[in-house]
C-alpha cells in the first residue's frame, strides 16, 4: 500500500529511441505538496521522463503507479482527465483558432448542443477560468495567431490548469516567458503546492529552479545522479552533478581585450515594416557586440533585417567591402552567419539528417570540377563539426529531431562554424540549452572574437549581454537608445534602467 | 562522437536508409515471383519482360525528371499532360518537316518550356505548384484536344523501326537517367531541393533560393518530358487524346513505389522513378494476365498510392524529439 503522501512513483524505468537510450533504471518517488525539480543536461532524458508520465510516449521498460494505482497512460488526454497536465516545452497552441477553443481543444464535446457545439458557453467558460487565473493580457474569444509567444505560452497553462491537475508538470516553459509571464508561472506553481498538489519543473535556468523547488533531481546521460533537499543546494556542486566535472560558474569571458577599428558591418538608418525605425549599428573586426531590450524592442527583427530576410523599407545594410546586403544569399555569400532564435522552424531541417543539416552550408566549398560534390570533402566537413562541437549523436545519418535541444543547436551552429562564416548574427543562441553546453557555446565565441571574427550577439539574458560583450546597445522602440561599453562594467540593474 | 551503445540490431536495420533504399527493389522482386508463380511463368518470360521495361521506360523517364519537383515538397500534376501535348506538337513537327532532329528538337524544348511557364507562374504569382499544375493539366489536355480533334498522328512505320532498331529509346533513357543521378545526387541542385522539401524556411535562412531550384526542377523535368514524349512515339508510333491518360498518376504512383516521400524532403531518390515504373507495370501486366478487370486495377492502383501515402506520414518510431 502507498503511502498517502506519495503521489506517483517511477520504478525502474528505461526508454530507448532505436540506439539512443533515453532513460536507464530511473526510478523516483512525488509526494504531495511540493515542488519538484528535475535538472540536467540536454539529452539527459528530462523531457522523456516527464513525458511518459504525462501519457505522450510510452516506456521501453519499467512501471509507474499513480495514486497507488498502476499507471500507464496512453495519451495527454487521458493523463490530464485523471489529473496529470504537462505544460510542453515546444509550441502547443493553434493559431488560427481563438484562444477558447485552444483552452478546451479535444474536450470540444463538454460543450455539445445537440449536433453542434456551444461555443458562447466554451468561450464563456474560458473566460471564467481567465479571470480566475487573473490573466487579463487578452480575452477568451481572441484570436491566437495574434497574440505573441509569451501570451500563447500562458494559453498552455491556463488550458493546463482548468483541469485543475494533481500533478502539473511544467517543462522547459520559461525560457519562452518574460519576467511577468514567469512571475504568473510561480505564483501558479506556489498555488499548486499550498492546495497539496505537486509540480514537476523542469529548467536550465539554475537560479530559478533553486528558488522554486523544495527539491531537485538531477539527471546526466538519462540516469539519475542525485536528489538534494533544499538546504543541500550549491550552485557548483549541481553544475558538476549535471554535467560530471568541475564547472565554476563564471563560464563568461573575463578579458577586456577590445576589438579592431575595422568595421564590417553597417546598418544605416534601417527601417523594416514592422519593428525597426531608422535603427543604426556598426560592426568591427574581433567584436561581440550585444543587443539587448525589453521584448516588443525590435531587437530580433535587427538579426532579420541584417541578414536580409526582413525586408528593409528604407536605410541599408552593408558589409565591408560596400555590398549591399538584401538577400541571405548576398549575405552567405559575403560570409555571414544567422542562427534564428526559432531554432527548430527556421534553422533546422528536423527530418533531415544531422549531416544533411551541416552541409547544407557547404555545398559550395566542398564542390570540385564545377558542381558536382566530393563526398570526401562533405564527409570530413561534417565529421568535424561533430567532433569539435562535441555533438552527441548515434551518428551523423541520424535525423536531427532525434536529438536534445542543446545537440541541435550545436547543429546549428556546427552548419555556420564549418562555413567559415567571419560575421555571425545570434539571435538567442544559448536559449534552453544547458550549462554545460553554454559553456562550450561561450567559448567557442571567445574563441571566434580572437580570430577576429564578427559577433552581433542579441540576447533575452542580460548576464550573457554583460558577461559576453565588448559593447551593449539597449533598444527601445525600434531604435538603438543607448551604448554601454564593457569597459563600464554594466550591471543588470543599469541594463534595466537603460531599457526602461 | 559520442556514441550511445544498446542497439537493437533488428530496429537499428529497419530504420537505416539503407533498408529505405532496398526496399522498394525487394518489393519488385516479390511482385515479380507472385505474379511469375500466378501466370505460370508467362510473365517472367523472356518476351513479357521486353515489354514490361519498354513500358516502363516512358513512366520512368517522366518521374525520374519529376523526382527533382517532388523532392522538393511540390505535387506536379501536369507532367502526363505535358508529355502528351509534347509529344503531339514534336509529331507536327516531324510530319511538316520531316526531320528527326526537329522532332527531338520541338520535343525536348516545348517540354521545357511548358515546365517553365508553371514553374513561374507558381512563384511570380506565389500560387502552390499543385494549384497551378492543375490549370496547366486542365489548359494543356483542352490544347490537344483542340489541335488533335477525334484524329490521331503518326510516325511513318520504317521511321519508327529505324529508331527502335538503333536503340533509341534505351540510349534516351539511359543518358536522361544518369546525368539525372549525377545532379540529383553529386551537386548542389538535389541537395538543394531535398533541403527545401525538409524545411523551406531553413533552406531560404541557409541562403538556397526557392524560386531559383523550383525553376531548375522544372526544367529538368521539362527535358523528362520531352524524352518521355520521344519514347511514347517510338513505341506507340501514334499520339492521340487517348494516349497514356493516366501517366501522371503512374508517375506518382511509381515515385512512391520507389520509395520516395510523396511530401519530399530527405528520403527523396532519383531512382525511386524507375525502380517504381517498372513495379507499376509489372502490377499493371500481372494483374491484367491474371484475368483481373481494367476498372478493378485501376482502384487496385489508387489504393496503392493511398496506402503508400499514408505510410510515408507515419513518423518512424525511432524518431520522436526526445527533449531534454
Amino acid at each position: 500500500m502507498a503511502d498517502q503522501q506519495t503521489i506517483l512513483e517511477v520504478i525502474h524505468m528505461d526508454k530507448n529511441f532505436g540506439v539512443t537510450v533515453a532513460l536507464n533504471d530511473v526510478s523516483f518517488t512525488l509526494e504531495r505538496g511540493h515542488v519538484y525539480g528535475l535538472i540536467g543536461e540536454n539529452g539527459s532524458g528530462k523531457s522523456t521522463v516527464s513525458s511518459i508520465i504525462a501519457g505522450m510516449q510510452t516506456a521501453t521498460k519499467g512501471d509507474m503507479t499513480y495514486k497507488g494505482q498502476p499507471w500507464k497512460p496512453t495519451s495527454m488526454l487521458e493523463a490530464q482527465e485523471h489529473g496529470i497536465g504537462m505544460i510542453v516545452q515546444e509550441a502547443g497552441t493553434i493559431p488560427n483558432i481563438t484562444v477558447a477553443e485552444n483552452i478546451f481543444l479535444g474536450h470540444e464535446k463538454m460543450f455539445k448542443k445537440g449536433p453542434f457545439i456551444d461555443r458562447a458557453k466554451l468561450t464563456s467558460d474560458a473566460q471564467k477560468l481567465l479571470d480566475e487565473l487573473g490573466i487579463k493580457e487578452f480575452k477568451a474569444s481572441d484570436r491566437t495567431g495574434q497574440l505573441d509567444m509569451q501570451m500563447r505560452k500562458i494559453i498552455e497553462i491556463a488550458k493546463c490548469m482548468y483541469w485543475k491537475p494533481e500533478i502539473l508538470i511544467v517543462d522547459e516553459t520559461s525560457t519562452a516567458l518574460s519576467l511577468e509571464g514567469r512571475q504568473f508561472l510561480y505564483k501558479v506553481m506556489a498555488k499548486q503546492r499550498d492546495e497539496n498538489k505537486t509540480v514537476m519543473f523542469i529548467s536550465h535556468d539554475l537560479d530559478e529552479m533553486m528558488e522554486h523547488c523544495d527539491k531537485l533531481t538531477v539527471l546526466r546521460d538519462g540516469v539519475i545522479i542525485g536528489t538534494l533537499d533544499k538546504s543541500e543546494y550549491e550552485p557548483n556542486r549541481i553544475r558538476k552533478m549535471m554535467v560530471g566535472r568541475e564547472l565554476k560558474g563564471d563560464y563568461y569571458r573575463s578579458d577586456y581585450e577590445g576589438y579592431s577599428d575595422e568595421v564590417v558591418l553597417t546598418a544605416k538608418d534601417v527601417t523594416t515594416l514592422n519593428d525597426l525605425l531608422c535603427m543604426n549599428l556598426e560592426l568591427h573586426r574581433g567584436e561581440i557586440l550585444g543587443i539587448g531590450g525589453l521584448s516588443e524592442c525590435g531587437m530580433h527583427t535587427v538579426g532579420k533585417a541584417l541578414f536580409g530576410i526582413e525586408k528593409v523599407l528604407d536605410g541599408e545594410v552593408r558589409v565591408k567591402d560596400g555590398t549591399l546586403i538584401n538577400s541571405p544569399r548576398t549575405a552567405i555569400d559575403h560570409r555571414m552567419a544567422y542562427v534564428s532564435k526559432n531554432r527548430d522552424t527556421e534553422s533546422l531541417g528536423l527530418s533531415a539528417t544531422i549531416a544533411e543539416n551541416i552541409a547544407s552550408t557547404g555545398y559550395k566549398i566542398n564542390a570540385f570540377f564545377g558542381n558536382l560534390i566530393s563526398f570526401k570533402k562533405e564527409a570530413r566537413y561534417v565529421d568535424k563539426q561533430i567532433e569539435d562541437l562535441q555533438i552527441k549523436c548515434a551518428g551523423k545519418n541520424y535525423m536531427v529531431n532525434t536529438l536534445s535541444g542543446g545537440n541541435k543547436q550545436k547543429v546549428v551552429f556546427g552548419k555556420w562554424v564549418a562555413s567559415d562564416a567571419e560575421i555571425l548574427v545570434l539571435d538567442c543562441p544559448t536559449r534552453g540549452i544547458d550549462v554545460g553546453v553554454k559553456a562550450s557555446m561561450y567559448k567557442l565565441f571567445t574563441d571566434m572574437k580572437r580570430s577576429g571574427k564578427a559577433i552581433l550577439l542579441i540576447s533575452e539574458e542580460l548576464q550573457e549581454l554583460i558577461g559576453m560583450c565588448d559593447r551593449i546597445l539597449i533598444m527601445k522602440d525600434g531604435q538603438v537608445t543607448r551604448e554601454v561599453m564593457r569597459a563600464e562594467n554594466p550591471t543588470e540593474s543599469s541594463l534595466i534602467d537603460y531599457m526602461i | 562522437m559520442n556514441e550511445k551503445k544498446k542497439a537493437n540490431p533488428i530496429r537499428k536495420i529497419l530504420e537505416s536508409r539503407l533498408f529505405s533504399q532496398i526496399m522498394p527493389v525487394g518489393l519488385l522482386v516479390i511482385l515479380t515471383v507472385i505474379f511469375g508463380i500466378a501466370t505460370k511463368g508467362r510473365l517472367t518470360s523472356a518476351a513479357s519482360l521486353k515489354i514490361i521495361v519498354e513500358q516502363a521506360l516512358v513512366v520512368a523517364t517522366v518521374s525520374t525528371g519529376g523526382a527533382f519537383i517532388f523532392a522538393s515538397g511540390n505535387v506536379s500534376l501536369s507532367l502526363g499532360a505535358t508529355t502528351v501535348l509534347t509529344a503531339t506538337l514534336s509529331l507536327l513537327a516531324y510530319n511538316k518537316t520531316g526531320s528527326i532532329a526537329v522532332m527531338f528538337i520541338v520535343a525536348i524544348g516545348l517540354g521545357v518550356i511548358l515546365m517553365t511557364v508553371s514553374a513561374l507562374l507558381s512563384t511570380a504569382l506565389g500560387v502552390r505548384v499543385m494549384y497551378v499544375t492543375i490549370v496547366m493539366m486542365t489548359l494543356l489536355s483542352a490544347l490537344q484536344q483542340a489541335i488533335l480533334g477525334g484524329s490521331t498522328v503518326s510516325l511513318p512505320y520504317e521511321v519508327v523501326q529505324k529508331l527502335v532498331k538503333g536503340g533509341v529509346m534505351y540510349i534516351g533513357f539511359i543518358v536522361f537517367f544518369i546525368v539525372c543521378v549525377v545532379l540529383f545526387h553529386m551537386t548542389d541542385i538535389g541537395r538543394s531541393l531535398r533541403f527545401i522539401g525538409t524545411n523551406n524556411l531553413c533552406a531560404e535562412q541557409t541562403g538556397i533560393s526557392k524560386a531559383k531550384y523550383l525553376l531548375i526542377a522544372f526544367i529538368i523535368a521539362g527535358v523528362g518530358c520531352g524524352i518521355g514524349a520521344i519514347l511514347a512515339i517510338i513505341r506507340g508510333g501514334s499520339v492521340g487524346t487517348s494516349t497514356l491518360p493516366s501517366l501522371n498518376m503512374d508517375c506518382m504512383l511509381a515515385l512512391v513505389l520507389g520509395g520516395m516521400s510523396i511530401f519530399g524532403g530527405s528520403k527523396s531518390y532519383v531512382y525511386s522513378g524507375v525502380v517504381g515504373a517498372l513495379t507499376v507495370v509489372v502490377l499493371n501486366q500481372g494483374l491484367l494476365m491474371i484475368g483481373v478487370d481494367a476498372t478493378i486495377i485501376q482502384a487496385i492502383r489508387g489504393i496503392a498510392f493511398l496506402t503508400l501515402v499514408t505510410v510515408s506520414q507515419v513518423r518512424p518510431k525511432g524518431l520522436p524529439a526526445p527533449e531534454g
